[in-house]
């Protein structure tokens, strides 16, 4: 059997940031504000607090049960059929997620620039650059896409700084004109993607390292990720409406837009590019986590003794999903906007949520007959 | 249509090439597993080759959440 191997709470917390900001930051502002229009902003603060919610449910049980991932905690409290019942739809969920983060950034390479190329290209390579950096280990991975997503932040901010020029702060103005509902529905939208995929995380907790002197740090890091992606993402919505307006909704890829715009003293012209990699980076690294926790959670389930032995066909899986799935921009916007919500909701937040209540009640239980 | 085909079939080829070490090395479980997410990639590929959109992961979620993922848009969508 392998080593085991740990993080430190810093790299659990980068690799949670990276994991939620990661391709959020390119595909999320379009959409959203298509759906709340001005009040998107207030989409995603309702949206980040299911998501704090999600990460103190998920805190609480990894406190309670230390050293145990999602599915070791669930066998132990509720058994190992319910388990396995729980755990299907989790799969599943890991399934799509993984399969539609490189379609998305299939469709963008089609959509933008190479329109004649087949997605199954761009999703093939990609699937095995992740196929073989889940095999490197979550170590690797968090120590190489710290600098990835520094690379990234580095980039968007420069776009949002330099689309300064163009930005109209009266664009904002009026907030809510159609009432509360639009922001709710944005608040729906982005609470199924990412807030809600947040709960995978409770699988590569026990990945920290145990530092006893240090008991609460890894709450406290894992908040401030959390905090930081809502910032982040805030910033970039309303960057976005700042300089398209009205029309931001329609455009799906908007920070693409946006940079597309930047025209700075005639020297720095269409910058969109590092966009287009930022997207690519974040996708890459949001997939590999992905990859990474639906192969932990099959070894697991199943007590598997080798936990690299399910990587490429659970790759294979996952890549040619990527390319059935997708009929038409209408049933995947759909999927993706009205379905997934509800599905991650149901299959993932609703789950976490029970076993935390079944934790909680347990521990009520003994304290009343501690007493 | 045989173009995809032998595309998918190389890539499993490729696949079980690389894992056959670690395939042999694992015990009854391991290879049924193993065994089961292979079955489940063949029926994917052969749906990508053959282009015939047959049942996947999406008509499952259609099924089951269509509906009330449709009251829940038509609610938001609706003037207050």
């Amino acid at each position: 059997m392998n080593v085991k191997e740990t993080v430190s709470p810093v790299q659990m917390s980068t690799l949670f940031f990276i994991f939620m900001t990661g391709s959020a930051i390119i595909n999320i502002p379009g959409p959203l504000i298509g759906f709340a229009k001005n009040g998107a902003w207030l989409s995603l603060l309702i949206s980040s607090a299911f998501g704090f919610f999600a990460l103190a449910c998920m805190l609480y049980l990894h406190n309670k049960y230390p050293g145990s991932t999602y599915i070791d905690y669930a066998k132990e409290m509720v058994g190992p059929w319910l388990t396995a019942l729980l755990s299907v739809p989790l799969i599943l969920i890991m399934c799509h997620i993984a399969s539609g983060i490189v379609l998305d950034m299939g469709l963008f390479l089609t959509t933008t620039m190479m329109k004649k190329t087949p997605i199954f290209v761009f999703n093939a390579f990609t699937f095995t650059l992740i196929a073989f950096t889940v095999r490197a280990g979550i170590e690797v991975m968090v120590r190489m896409f710290t600098n990835l997503i520094l690379i990234m932040l580095f980039f968007v901010f420069i776009v949002l700084l330099l689309s300064i020029p163009n930005y109209h702060p009266d664009y904002i103005l009026p907030i809510m004109p159609d009432g509360i509902k639009p922001v709710l529905h944005g608040a729906y939208f982005s609470f199924g993607f990412p807030y809600a995929e947040s709960v995978l995380f409770a699988m590569l907790l026990p990945f920290v390292k145990k530092n006893p002197g240090k008991k609460y740090s890894l709450n406290r890091w894992m908040f401030i990720a959390l905090l930081l992606n809502t910032l982040i993402l805030i910033l970039s919505v309303i960057c976005v409406i700042f300089v398209a307006g009205p029309v931001s909704g329609d455009v799906k890829y908007s920070l693409y837009m946006v940079a597309r715009l930047i025209d700075f003293q005639d020297i720095i012209q269409r910058i969109e590019s590092v966009i287009g990699m930022t997207l690519i980076a974040g996708s890459y690294m949001k997939a590999t986590v992905v990859l990474f926790v639906l192969n932990l959670t099959l070894t697991r389930l199943f007590a598997l003794q080798n936990d690299r032995l399910l990587i490429f066909p659970l790759a294979l899986i996952t890549l040619f999903l990527s390319v059935v799935i997708f009929d038409s921009e209408i049933q995947w916007f759909g999927i993706v906007s009205s379905i997934w919500p509800l599905w991650i909701g149901a299959a993932g937040f609703i789950p976490l949520l029970l076993l935390t209540l079944i934790a909680c009640c347990k521990t009520a239980v003994k304290n009343r007959k501690k007493q | 249509m045989l173009i995809r085909l032998a595309i998918v079939i190389l890539i499993i080829a490729v696949v079980l090439v690389f894992d056959a070490p670690n395939y042999k090395k694992s015990n009854k479980r391991g290879r049924a597993v193993y065994g089961i997410s292979i079955t489940a990639a063949i029926y994917l590929g052969l749906d990508y080759a053959a282009g015939k959109d047959w049942p996947d992961l999406h008509n499952v979620a259609d099924f089951i959440f269509s509906a009330p993922a449709k009251m829940i848009a038509t609610y938001f969508e609706s003037k207050s």
